[in-house]
């Protein structure tokens, strides 16, 4: 990497510092190279914000993808806040698919999440249409946070009635321990983690755009759930214990030496 | 306002501040002064180690941190009685000089901070220790273990900075632990536990230390486990509520509880 271009180094310095700090530490990078700021934006994700839609009442989260200048698209009534005369909204038969996305996806957050946040945005493509499923969860005191962001895209595949769906997954999580205990350590832990897929699904009608999005997510996050669980309370306390460990280190040996005794006497009996 | 750009090189991960460094040169930082005045300030706030070879051939594991700076960028070691620059593209010792203006360290201290590392530590073990400036029975100890696995993605350290009060034997300070995870992702953890106790006596300064580093990991331990089983399933659950999975084909007609 003798001549590493300023975006690959950016992804490359978001991927190594604090991501508790992500929004500030952007803001600092953007202002020394704002020409970064357009690629920079759309590729590194950040915890999501919310609204209220003036139109339902309902919540909705703000992102890359239903911004239009400084306004944000509610997907409940297909409006931008501030107004805009001429924002981009999708097409009316992405948008019928839209519509019923967000409605399958509070569904689908109550019946995980057990309240939260969702918003699923779609916009037109050549080839057909890309879209955006987003959750926000946090805890009362937010001193934990969940906020899935799910990017997919639906390509041709020469076949009648069958996309590719190519998934990309990121799930921004964020604890605190909870424990005010002096006796106990002041334990943090922030990330994300990232994970990819695609899919061949057949398509007949907007029922079944519903169900392949939905069904798509639904593995995703399954499968990522489980992930995140190995890295962030397995993988981290494994390597707190590669570098120390609480029994002194004989005592360590000596047991594993027992232990190969145990093993060799068992393979010789 | 690029100042602040210069002291991201302070937020590093444990192991990667070279990395982090050229990234920030690639997007346009060159003001080599203010680099170099940054990379020395992240390794005097996490006590990265540095390695100084001795006249004998053996090398010695040197600890960094605001008790052992010097002026011109240069820091000495009091346990042997050295002063250095630093390399900081391999973390060697160099420009070695003797450096005997402070006093030596007690040999009774040396032996049980050597005893410290070397039972507990799996990696990297180093320790250091700086008599007070203005109290002569006060000491600055810190013991540093880190292990870096970048071909794997983590990184890793451990460090105890402790002051040591040899007449009132007391022993105050922090334990602290940072993790870097970076594949597929970026994922750190960070933790921090305070600790005041009491030295019984002049040898009882091992087992003091000791008892604070495991509690703060155990501590560690059953926290992540408790997050596990706590937090984690109130933010998002293994399974919906109906113990069954979504069935898409119909989504629309369920009902919705927060409608």
């Amino acid at each position: 990497m003798a001549n590493t271009s300023p975006e690959d180094a950016a992804l490359d310095l978001f991927r190594r510092l604090n991501p508790d700090k992500i929004s500030k530490n952007l803001d600092t990078v953007l202002q020394y190279r704002p020409d970064l700021s357009e690629v920079l934006l759309s590729s590194i994700d950040q915890p999501l914000r919310s609204e209220r839609c003036a139109d339902s009442g309902n919540q909705y989260l703000l992102c890359d993808f239903n911004r239009d200048g400084d306004s944000y698209r509610s997907p409940w009534s297909n409006k931008y806040a501030p107004a805009l005369d001429d924002g981009i909204v999708p097409s009316d038969h992405v948008r019928d698919i839209e519509v019923r996305l967000n409605n399958a996806m509070r569904v689908y957050v109550d019946m995980y999440y057990e309240g939260g946040v969702s918003s699923v945005y779609l916009w037109d493509q050549d080839e057909y249409y890309a879209g955006a499923v987003l959750i926000k969860k946090g805890s009362s005191d937010d001193a934990s946070g969940w906020d899935s962001i799910h990017v997919f895209e639906c390509l041709e595949t020469g076949e009648p009635d069958k996309w590719d769906y190519q998934l990309t997954s990121t799930i921004i999580l964020h604890m605190q321990s909870s424990s005010s205990s002096a006796d106990e350590s002041k334990l943090g832990l922030s990330g994300q983690l990232t994970r990819q897929t695609s899919q061949r699904l057949e398509v007949s009608d907007v029922y079944s755009q519903v169900a392949n999005v939905g069904r798509m997510v639904e593995d995703m996050e399954n499968r990522m759930r489980t992930f995140l669980q190995e890295v962030y309370f397995g993988k981290t306390n494994d390597v707190v214990n590669a570098i120390r460990s609480v029994m002194p280190l004989e005592e360590v040996k000596e047991n594993e030496k027992r232990m190969s005794n145990v093993v060799s006497g068992m393979s010789k009996a | 306002m690029s100042s602040s750009l210069y002291a991201l090189i302070r937020e590093s991960p444990p192991g990667e501040v070279n990395e982090v460094v050229k990234d920030l040169q690639a997007l346009g930082l060159d003001n080599q002064v203010e680099i170099e005045r940054n990379i020395l300030a992240y390794h005097e706030q996490n006590n990265s180690i540095v390695t100084l070879k001795l006249e004998d051939g053996m090398t010695h594991a040197c600890v960094l941190s605001s008790h052992c700076k010097l002026p011109d960028n240069r820091y000495y070691d009091q346990v042997q009685q050295k002063s250095f620059s630093v390399s900081v593209d391999d973390m060697t010792a160099s420009d070695i000089e003797a450096y005997s203006e402070k006093p030596e360290i007690d040999e009774k201290i040396l032996t049980q901070l050597k005893a410290v590392v070397q039972k507990h530590y799996l990696s990297g073990p180093a320790y250091s220790v700086f008599v007070d400036e203005t109290a002569p029975k006060v000491l600055h100890i810190v013991l540093v273990a880190s292990k870096y696995n970048p071909n794997n993605f983590w990184n890793g350290s451990w460090r105890l900075n402790a002051t040591y009060s040899i007449e009132e034997k007391t022993l105050k300070g922090s334990v602290y632990a940072r993790v870097h995870y970076y594949e597929d992702g970026n994922v750190w953890l960070d933790s921090t536990k305070d600790f005041s106790s009491t030295v019984e006596n002049d040898s009882g300064l091992e087992q003091a230390l000791e008892k604070v580093e495991n509690e703060a990991q155990k501590s560690i331990n059953s926290q992540l486990a408790g997050l596990n089983n706590g937090m984690f399933k109130t933010l998002r659950r293994q399974l919906p509520v109906t113990r069954q999975r979504i069935n898409w084909e119909n989504v629309n007609s369920m009902r919705m509880a927060n409608a």
